[in-house]
């Protein structure tokens, strides 16, 4: 499933779901992914199904990449009353991450160690748990979990007061 | 940090999680011992490490990801499809192309919804933002039925940018392909739409405004058949922006590109009317061919702009092939690259598409089982569809055979030309493509340099016996060169009622006799290669009920089974019996003349044609192989 067909998928999906079926309901990436899967694919084999979620992570974050780049400046903070916190938001709102700073990090991370990287993008843009990155990356669920420890570590470290 | 170094901080990360706080120090002391850094690292490390959460999910650094991927959707969501731009409310997105996105819209305290075009806000210079709204003034102004109707232009906000806008009555019709796809119109009825398109683009011109920019996705076709031209005069406001500012939506451009007169490929200062004109036939162009005149698919931008200012239109001659002459000088002339020997106006040129629907262009194909995507209506003689059903598979390799060395037996082979039409026949003759055995006959270059072939007398004949003459008095061999010329030059009609004639002839001077088996075979297979299967089996059962004088059953009749096997083929229910025909009737044919006797080779042709039909590949190659020419 070559990155570029996932890219456009997801991009064509993101035009349509923003009709605004729902106003107001700020829309996860990840369910942008996975809903993805589901138009492309009936009856995914787990293995197809894990595939296509970690190559579509890379091509989610490509496309906000992308496109909080060609808008310029980072986006800082941004306006409280467009986001809809949902549950998983803490309530106050902190001095907020910069995607580009995220995914400038992560492209270091990168070169440091591939794995964490990946396991990183997969968690963030394609909302796969632990568990589940470990079944993509044919990688035990304990190595996962301390993979995830240490990037976490590292990033909050090179991100700094952005992160709480 | 290099990978190596970055492997034992975490190593000794992983190895500092396990260790109670209180030890940690130490610990360090003695890993990492004298690396300063490596300590100071590991130090930072483990305490961003005590902030996390006990969650995953909950933790500071996945929530604060989560929510600024989400922001970044939403920033993406509202470029894309904004809540409101300006009066208007958003509701949908209708188009989008590299200058702007049309959206469907209703303004506040309005009724209906709007089709509304904005701009990119920033793309080009102010210039061509002062231009798009003198455009949209003009176009508020003209009010024709094939023209939508502008209500509105401004400028709204839009993602941060000035963009101007355009609001448009919201018609409700499909792109000029998309109809005459789905709806599969005959030309009569295209050509009327052209017309009333063409009639529009003159009263713009009228006020001024060259469209610049006719293309199928620019005329609409509402459900009551009127064509609405849409888009007009933007393409005039985008003029001013430089080519290669244009993303590479390449594909869009190249839409525009096969539309485009040649002197605006050029960019020649001569752009007016007569480049209206222009793309009016390209359309009409399309509208009968299934493609533009200069088709560009699959091309690079510079090798499409090449063409379309320095290419000549391939298929005008199979264009009046197909709807006769008249019509084909229309379209040629409203093409030329020279503007002022086109149409003056988009009036004239509707003028003429109106005298050519007065003057009764054939509304209904002429076999109706050839009707395709782009119906044949056609003026003399039938031209074949391009688009034969699958079932004629078997016809189109009797065509084949009879095409080629179809002399019954006993008559002479005459030396000089009429031997040249024949053999010049396969060479350049009908070709049986695919699978499916689409059938494409000679093209209008062929047929005429086949007719040129033939001699002045022959010629004459022919003409004659398009009259349907009499027969008598011409020799057998003669009758059967007329015959296949006419077939060669495509006038089936003339052939098959030449033939029927000569089986006429047959009849009257002495029924039931090998003579009358042999013409019903001949014009058997003529009938079956034009698609009239049902007469053809008629003529191939009674050639073969016929009683031969004496001795075995005679070659013509082995070939009427054949024959009737083939008009048999297209019945699912009798397809054994058809395929028994045919295999027995070529076996059979092989042993009493021999494998090379042209009519053992007509038989084979048949059975390659069936056996590819039946899927049977290769047995199917291993009869081909045993084929003498094409």
């Amino acid at each position: 499933m070559p990155i570029d067909d996932v890219y456009e998928d997801l991009r064509r999906l993101a035009e349509a779901y923003f009709r605004r079926q729902d106003p107001g309901h700020t829309l996860q990436p990840t369910a942008l992914v996975h809903e993805a899967w589901l138009r492309l694919a009936q009856g995914p084999a787990i293995a197809d199904r894990e595939h296509f979620l970690a190559v579509a992570a890379t091509a989610m974050r490509q496309i906000l990449v992308d496109h909080a780049r060609r808008r310029g400046a980072a986006k800082r903070g941004g306006d409280a009353s467009r986001i809809t916190l949902d549950d998983a938001v803490s309530p106050a709102p902190a001095p907020a991450l910069d995607l580009l700073d995220l995914d400038a990090a992560l492209t270091m991370l990168a070169r440091l160690d591939p794995r964490k990287a990946r396991v990183v993008e997969l968690r963030f843009f394609a909302g796969l748990t632990l568990a589940e990155v470990a079944a993509v990356l044919h990688v035990s669920a304990v190595t996962i979990g301390t993979d995830w420890r240490m990037a976490r570590a590292w990033l909050s470290r090179e991100l700094g007061s952005a992160v709480a | 940090m290099d990978h190596e170094r970055f492997q034992r901080v975490a190593e000794l990360f992983e190895q500092g999680c396990r260790m109670p706080p209180e030890r940690r120090e130490a610990w360090l002391r003695q890993s990492a011992g004298d690396d300063e850094s490596l300590c100071a690292e590991l130090r930072q490390l483990l305490a961003a490490d005590a902030r996390r959460a006990a969650e995953p999910d909950d933790d500071p650094l996945a929530r604060a990801a989560r929510r600024v991927t989400a922001e970044a959707l939403d920033a993406l969501a509202e470029e894309t499809l904004p809540r409101r731009l300006g009066r208007f409310a958003i509701e949908a997105v209708l188009g989008a192309g590299t200058s702007g996105v049309v959206f469907r819209a209703r303004g506040d305290g309005e009724s209906v919804d709007v089709a509304l075009k904005v701009l990119h806000g920033g793309a080009g210079s102010a210039r061509a933002h002062q231009r798009f709204r003198n455009e949209a003034h003009i176009l508020a102004r003209l009010r024709h039925a094939g023209i939508v109707r502008v209500t509105d232009s401004g400028v709204v906000a839009w993602a941060g940018r000035q963009a101007p806008y355009l609001a448009m009555e919201l018609v409700e019709g499909e792109r000029l392909d998309a109809w005459a796809r789905d709806h599969r119109p005959p030309p009569a009825a295209r050509l009327a739409v052209l017309r009333d398109v063409a009639r529009a683009v003159d009263h713009a011109h009228g006020h001024g405004v060259v469209h610049r920019d006719l293309k199928p996705a620019n005329v609409l076709v509402r459900p009551d058949g009127s064509p609405c031209v849409v888009d007009f005069g933007i393409a005039h406001a985008l003029a001013a922006l430089d080519l290669t500012t244009l993303e590479t939506a390449s594909g869009q451009l190249l839409g525009t590109l096969a539309y485009m007169s040649p002197e605006q490929v050029s960019g020649e200062r001569n752009v007016g009317p007569a480049s209206d004109v222009y793309a009016l036939a390209a359309l009409l162009h399309e509208l009968l061919m299934g493609a533009p005149p200069l088709d560009v698919r699959g091309l690079t931008l510079p090798a499409a702009a090449r063409r379309v200012s320095e290419g000549v239109p391939p298929q005008l001659q199979a264009l009046r092939d197909a709807h006769g002459l008249a019509l084909g000088s229309v379209v040629e002339r409203a093409l030329r690259r020279d503007p002022s020997e086109r149409h003056a106006t988009a009036g004239a040129f509707a003028d003429e598409l109106q005298r050519l629907l007065d003057g009764g262009l054939s509304v209904e194909p002429v076999h109706p089982r050839s009707v395709g995507a782009h119906a044949v209506a056609a003026r003399r003689g039938p031209a074949l569809s391009r688009h034969l059903p699958a079932a004629t598979a078997l016809a189109a390799a009797a065509l084949i055979a009879w095409a080629w060395s179809a002399r019954p037996p006993g008559t002479a082979h005459t030396a000089g030309v009429p031997e040249r039409v024949a053999d010049r026949a396969p060479a350049s003759g009908f070709r049986v493509a695919g699978a499916h055995s689409v059938l494409t006959p000679h093209d209008g270059g062929q047929r005429q340099r086949l007719v040129q072939a033939a001699t002045p007398g022959q010629l004459s004949r022919i003409a004659e016996l398009r009259r349907l003459d009499e027969v008598g008095g011409l020799s057998a061999a003669t009758i059967a060169e007329l015959s296949e010329n006419l077939v060669a030059t495509g006038d089936w009609d003339a052939a098959i009622a030449l033939e029927r004639r000569m089986l006429a002839n047959a009849v009257a001077r002495e029924a039931g006799s090998a003579v009358e088996v042999k013409q019903s075979t001949r014009l058997g297979w003529l009938l079956l290669a034009s698609g009239r299967e049902a007469e053809a089996e008629a003529l191939f059962a009674r050639a073969r009920a016929l009683q031969p004088p004496a001795g075995p059953v005679s070659p013509a009749q082995l070939e009427a089974r054949v024959g009737q096997g083939c008009c048999l083929s297209h019945d699912a229910s009798r397809r054994a019996e058809s395929e028994r025909l045919i295999l027995d009737g070529e076996r059979a044919l092989e042993a009493a003349l021999g494998a090379d006797d042209a009519r053992t080779q007509r038989a084979l042709r048949c059975v390659v044609a069936l056996l590819e039909q039946l899927g049977r590949q290769d047995e199917a190659d291993r009869q081909r192989a045993r084929l003498v020419g094409p």
